[in-house]
């Protein structure tokens, strides 16, 4: 069954496409050769451009469930990997007092108690009293999984270093129970808005997938498929204009999510044509700065005249 | 290993893209994996497993194009190879044939093979400089037997057969192959030199002094500032936080563990938490150093891109404060802007701290390190020590970085002695070696626990 998944760069494209997920040859030739090598992929780029979308839709892909850790600082591994259930735990000690007792009763001296309550010492730190986080769940996964890191540069350094052992190795160690390999190698990706450079040791580990912002006719099949309703000259009128603010200095430009966004706002308001008026009340949905906005308010009708032009052209 | 791609990851390496040596193994099993059939997969297929930076991809994309595109290769640009191939296709000589048949004979297959072979041999892919292009020549031209084809054509000469139709032909074919040879010693050049060249000038750039640099340099100059400045900032970063294993909190472990009855499941360890560094720089742009203002001042913008709590200030006559302008502005207008919003006039030093003092005192506080750039020419007037005193105890570090060579400190209108004890640290700082190991002392001292 999975000889057929990821067959050949071109089936990834295309099997990705028929679930509304356009990508790009870049991507799909990422995919494959992650899937082939068993490799991670620490996929970059601006935010909106569907980083944590291209994990959804491998894992739909998959038919696999998605397990998602989403970094943030002070992350650390009580809450990535696992945890001990104190609770459980101390209400078994409280249950198990007589037997305890009953263990320990005829134990004549303090090294003889000690010595009994060696043989049993284990019972407590076994998996049965191990809470599994995002990671350690990953591999317990039997049927497989798609694991997502959201966000990994969100994290610590000292975080980093933890993933390393999964990454390379699929396994994590717990220090009471010894180590845990993954029943089945997960597909593991990690997303980064690159907030910070990650480490060469993580980098080391992965395959690097950078996705920028789409290219005019990337952009015009994205949102072709994900607003099915849209005049296809509004479309390109559409992305034609986001096209242009892109090259506009902003502080932060609008990406793939915020052009779709923007779409269904006007399919809404029954738009067949971009026209000024409308595009000014709509800048808040695509710009997210009052000074952008402001600034591309000025400039409205130059950047329509561009955009049209180089439509044109 | 397969050599095209052992080769390939030579000339990556060559463009500064860093590749250890799983990463090559790796790019072994995908070039295994999707074949040098589809070139368009085997390049997006590399690029995600060799350049693991949006900077080191657009290297290593241009280094896959000219090197894929490398003649030896592809066959089909040989196909008006050798004059009279057609004439005799068919018995090729066998695989140790030599020079002189393979050209008689009109092997051009053979002779690619040939040339292939000699070429590994020689171990062009380890040519650093392309000075080294001559040398490179010559050994390929033996290693090929061109010795031999020379003895023959002699040979051909004083028996009076000069003129044959077989001499034609070897000096015909001779000229061919060395000019295949020039060509392809050439792209290898550009291929393999092009970065350690680079990496060499570079290198020459940062220990130059600043004031000495010519028109062409800025640009690369401006690269290197700011990778510099990159560099420092993620090193430092990453001092944020730093635990301090083996020293227990109690406080917080009994308030983290008062749910499970006081029994201390939860242990929590003390953890230091280590300032970002805090600066003020303050920076002459007076005329005097105006050579150096330039960079010091790209330098700054540079930094304050990547660290947050700069406060910049430029001054000449006057002082004044710049942090928006670098905060808001690109550099190529940050710069002018910077330098223009400084009032003009003899540099006055003690003005300038006059200002600082009554304006913005409150930019000085026990963590802020004050960087102060310039050459502490204060044109004879009053230099008061006492205001960069005051200065300096309030804040936590008053470093001074001088432009001046070492030898010119004091001469003339120079008060860099009267400034030099109230500092902590007072530096040369006139290449940009020497801005570096400053500015690392600068976080170093600032980041340490407090």
């Amino acid at each position: 069954m999975d000889s057929e998944r990821f067959a050949s760069v071109d089936a990834i494209m295309r099997d990705f496409a028929a679930m509304d997920y356009i990508c790009s040859r870049r991507i799909a030739t990422c995919l494959f050769v992650a899937h082939h090598l068993g490799r991670p992929i620490l996929v970059e780029g601006p935010a909106g451009v569907g980083k944590t979308e291209l994990a959804k839709t491998v894992a739909r892909y998959l038919e696999q469930p998605l397990v998602r850790l989403q970094c943030y600082e002070g992350l650390d591994e009580s809450k990535a990997i696992y945890e001990w259930k104190y609770g459980k735990q101390l209400l078994y000690i409280q249950l198990l007092k007589e037997k305890l007792h009953e263990v320990m009763g005829d134990a004549q001296t303090l090294e003889a108690a000690t010595a009994r309550l060696h043989a049993h010492e284990d019972v407590f730190f076994s998996e049965h009293f191990l809470e599994p986080r995002p990671l350690l769940k990953a591999l317990q996964e039997p049927d497989g999984c798609v694991l997502l890191v959201d966000e990994v540069d969100k994290s610590d350094q000292e975080f980093e270093a933890l993933l390393l052992e999964i990454l390379s190795d699929f396994q994590v160690t717990v220090p009471e129970i010894g180590t845990i390999v993954a029943m089945r190698r997960p597909f593991v990706l990690l997303t980064s808005n690159n907030t910070r450079e990650m480490s060469d040791a993580l980098k080391r580990r992965c395959l690097h997938l950078y996705i920028p912002y789409p290219d005019a006719d990337l952009e015009r099949r994205i949102v072709a498929v994900r607003v099915p309703g849209i005049e296809i000259a509004l479309r390109d009128q559409l992305v034609a204009f986001i096209q242009r603010i892109r090259r506009v200095d902003l502080k932060k430009h609008p990406s793939v999510s915020e052009t779709v966004d923007w779409a269904k706002v006007l399919v809404l308001l029954h738009a067949n044509a971009l026209e000024e008026s409308m595009v000014r009340e709509t800048l808040s949905v695509f710009l997210k700065f009052e000074e952008d906005i402001r600034r591309v308010e000025q400039e409205v009708t130059t950047l329509l005249h561009d955009a049209r032009a180089e439509m044109m052209g | 290993m397969d050599r095209v791609l052992a080769d390939f990851i030579q000339a990556v390496r060559g463009a500064e893209v860093r590749v250890s040596v799983a990463e090559a193994l790796e790019a072994h099993e995908v070039v295994r994996l999707l074949g040098y059939g589809d070139r368009d997969a085997l390049r997006e297929g590399l690029g995600v497993t060799l350049a693991k930076t949006v900077d080191e991809k657009g290297r290593f994309f241009d280094t896959f194009d000219r090197y894929f595109t490398a003649e030896i290769f592809a066959d089909a640009a040989h196909q008006e190879f050798l004059p009279g191939a057609e004439e005799a296709p068919g018995d090729a000589p066998g695989e140790d044939a030599t020079l002189v048949e393979r050209l008689l004979a009109g092997d051009r297959a053979g002779l690619m093979s040939a040339l292939r072979e000699a070429v590994r041999e020689v171990g062009v892919s380890e040519m650093t400089l392309f000075t080294q292009r001559g040398i490179v020549m010559q050994r390929l031209m033996a290693r090929m037997g061109l010795d031999r084809l020379d003895q023959e054509l002699a040979q051909l000469e004083r028996s009076g057969q000069g003129g044959g139709d077989r001499a034609r032909r070897l000096r015909e074919g001779r000229a061919y192959l060395i000019d295949q040879m020039k060509t392809f010693v050439q792209q290898q050049v550009a291929l393999y030199t092009g970065a350690s060249g680079q990496a060499l000038r570079e290198q020459a750039l940062s220990e130059r002094r600043l004031n000495k640099l010519e028109e062409e340099d800025a640009a690369r100059m401006t690269e290197l500032v700011q990778r510099l400045a990159r560099r420092l900032a993620r090193v430092h970063a990453r001092r944020a936080k730093r635990a301090h294993r083996g020293q227990l909190d109690v406080r917080r472990t009994l308030r983290r563990n008062m749910g499970f009855d006081g029994n201390l499941f939860n242990i929590h360890w003390r953890r230091v938490r280590v300032d970002k560094p805090r600066v003020v720089v303050i920076c002459d742009v007076s005329r005097s150093v105006a050579d150096y203002t330039r960079f010091l001042l790209l330098f700054l913008h540079s930094l304050s891109e990547v660290m947050d709590r700069i406060r910049s200030f430029t001054f000449c006559a006057d002082v004044v404060e710049v942090t928006d302008i670098f905060e808001h502005q690109p550099v190529a207008t940050a710069l002018d802007a910077a330098q223009a919003a400084a009032p003009i006039g003899p540099t006055d030093y003690g003005r300038t701290l006059a200002h600082l003092v009554e304006r913005h005192l409150d930019a000085f506080t026990p963590r802020t390190t004050v960087l102060f750039l310039g050459d502490a020419r204060n044109n004879l007037s009053d230099p008061r020590a006492d205001l960069l005193k005051l200065i300096a105890q309030r804040s936590r570090h008053l470093i001074w970085l001088n432009p001046e060579s070492f030898v010119t400190w004091n001469t003339g209108d120079s008060i860099i002695a009267t400034y030099k004890p109230l500092c902590h640290v007072v530096r040369e700082c006139a290449s940009l070696r020497q801005l570096e190991s400053a500015v690392d002392e600068m976080l170093r001292l600032t980041t340490r626990a407090s």
